[in-house]
């Protein structure tokens, strides 16, 4: 591809990583926990 | 500028001059082929690329128009490839930057943008009806963990078939 010529040289070195490394987690269709059990009122 | 190919089952992204295929969450680091390409005696020594008095490196323009001019001139799309997107690009590590573009050592996808319109979907009905929707492109491409949009492309008036040019409004393209 012409581009042109050459102007500057730089090194870059970007703040934050531009490559989206890990998959998004799926969403899930129960709780990651198991809800507690309602306290029992004594009665 | 990318093409569209199959590669392990999936659509994937490749390079428009080489045979390679950008692999989804991770970075393209270019290698330098001209050394090899060259008759012995006017070979560089090897080098990384990019290097000023080459040409190597991940080639990034500033418009869609340059980058429709060079596909023209140098690169029509493969047999094997399936559709060709636009995008975003960003290019790091050592960058060599030209009158009308970039070249870089390392480089990844920002965002993609897939060509829809009235005009193709009807030509890819009539002559590919198995080839993939921009749609299914489109879904596909998210695997790459970047923005995907569909961008309606009608080919101008008499314009002629070599020479479409879609005008997208975005600025760095590969």
């Amino acid at each position: 591809m012409e581009i042109g010529e050459p102007k500057r040289v730089y090194t870059i070195e970007p703040i934050e990583d531009p490559v989206p490394r890990t998959e998004p987690e799926p969403e899930r269709d129960e709780p990651a926990e198991r809800p507690e059990e309602p306290a029992k009122v004594p009665g | 500028m990318w093409d569209v190919v199959e590669a392990d089952g999936a659509l994937r992204l490749g390079s428009v001059a080489y045979r390679e295929v950008w692999v989804p969450r991770q970075e393209l680091v270019a290698r330098c082929r001209r050394p090899l390409a060259a008759l012995p005696w006017g070979r560089m020594p090897l080098h990384e690329p990019p290097n000023a008095a080459c040409r190597c490196g991940i080639h990034a323009v500033q418009s869609s128009e340059t980058a429709a001019a060079h596909l023209r001139r140098e690169a029509p799309r493969r047999e094997a490839a399936i559709a060709r997107v636009m995008g975003t690009v960003a290019l790091w590590g050592r960058v060599v930057v030209a009158d009308a573009g970039w070249r870089g050592g390392v480089a990844y996808p920002t965002a993609l943008l897939v060509p829809t319109g009235r005009w193709r979907r009807l030509v890819s009905a009539a002559l590919w009806p198995y080839r993939r929707s921009p749609g299914d492109i489109a879904r596909e491409l998210e695997a790459y963990g970047v923005p995907v949009e569909l961008v309606p492309f009608e080919r101008p008036a008499g314009t002629p078939p070599g020479a479409a040019v879609p005008s997208l409004a975005r600025t760095t393209l590969v």
